[in-house]
């Protein structure tokens, strides 16, 4: 079996009767940390990394632009 | 993308289960993310609510409609012991149609997430501690609607997708989550691609199930 493989704790449930349902999910996507999922994370070194790349090759094309054609 | 293309993740012994879960989650939302973009899972998508009468602008019935087909249609069988198997949402679709569906919770996310994406949705994977025991075990969809809902106002929606009998927002009892928003936007190579070209190809493995010991079917 995989990783995702013990669902619902089947030592405690077993075969026998329904699976049991909750809104355990939903409430901890309540937290306000989860308000953001999906939303741009400044925080991640990649986020910063494509940025200040991108500052670095447009000044550098602006440099090398002023220094060819003016 | 390939047609009905698998990824088999075997794992190598002493591999530290974190160090598994990580590859792991990263593959399916690559998949996710794959599949939204996929025409030929849009077109699927659209078809699913066209035959379920649901009206455009209905957010809610949209994704109402997506879940039940794919709790109803797709069948559920575990992967094989110590392998994980990941389906493009495109081979899922196929399989469903030629009546040999089988996948399990992570295959039934990624084309949930994918046929959602493909209709403009936010989508996630949400992986949940169902044993209360500290590991993440089981993954759900995550989604919500743009316009707030009286159901669930603008609030993240978890999505059991393995039990026909769920509703959106139900869930197995679960005591932690781990959210992984796929990214619609990705610039990255289909992870079906990845092998063929870059690192992945000299050593023959994609980059992050390499570590995992994925070798392509």
């Amino acid at each position: 079996m995989g990783v995702f493989s013990e669902l619902g704790n089947s030592r405690s449930i077993g075969s026998i009767g329904a699976i049991p349902k909750s809104d355990h999910a939903y409430k901890i996507l309540q937290a306000p940390k989860f308000k953001d999922m999906g939303d741009v994370n400044w925080s991640t070194g990649e986020t910063w990394g494509v940025l200040i790349s991108g500052a670095v090759v447009g000044v550098a094309t602006v440099l090398l632009f002023n220094r060819y054609y003016k | 993308m390939a047609d009905g293309s698998i990824l088999r993740v075997k794992f190598k012994p002493g591999v530290a289960p974190q160090k598994r879960f990580e590859g792991v989650v990263r593959i399916l939302t690559d998949l996710i993310e794959d599949g939204m973009r996929d025409e030929l899972v849009r077109q699927k998508a659209v078809q699913i609510l066209n035959n379920a009468g649901v009206r455009g602008h209905d957010e809610l019935g949209e994704i109402k409609a997506i879940t039940k087909w794919v709790q109803n249609y797709m069948v559920y069988r575990k992967d094989g012991w110590n392998v994980e198997f990941f389906h493009t949402a495109r081979r899922l679709i196929r399989d469903i149609e030629n009546g040999t569906s089988a996948g399990d919770c992570d295959d039934f996310v990624i084309l949930g997430g994918a046929l959602l994406g493909s209709m403009g949705y936010p989508v996630g994977a949400l992986i949940v501690d169902s044993n209360n025991d500290g590991v993440f075990n089981h993954v759900m969809l995550v989604t919500k609607t743009f316009s707030p809902t009286r159901q669930f106002g603008d609030s993240w929606i978890p999505i059991e997708l393995i039990y026909p009998e769920f509703k959106i927002g139900e869930s197995v009892p679960i005591s932690d989550v781990y959210p992984l928003m796929a990214n619609v936007e990705t610039t990255r190579a289909p992870i079906m691609r990845k092998a063929l070209s870059g690192i992945g190809n000299i050593l023959g493995y994609h980059p992050v199930a390499g570590l995992l010991g994925y070798k392509r079917k």
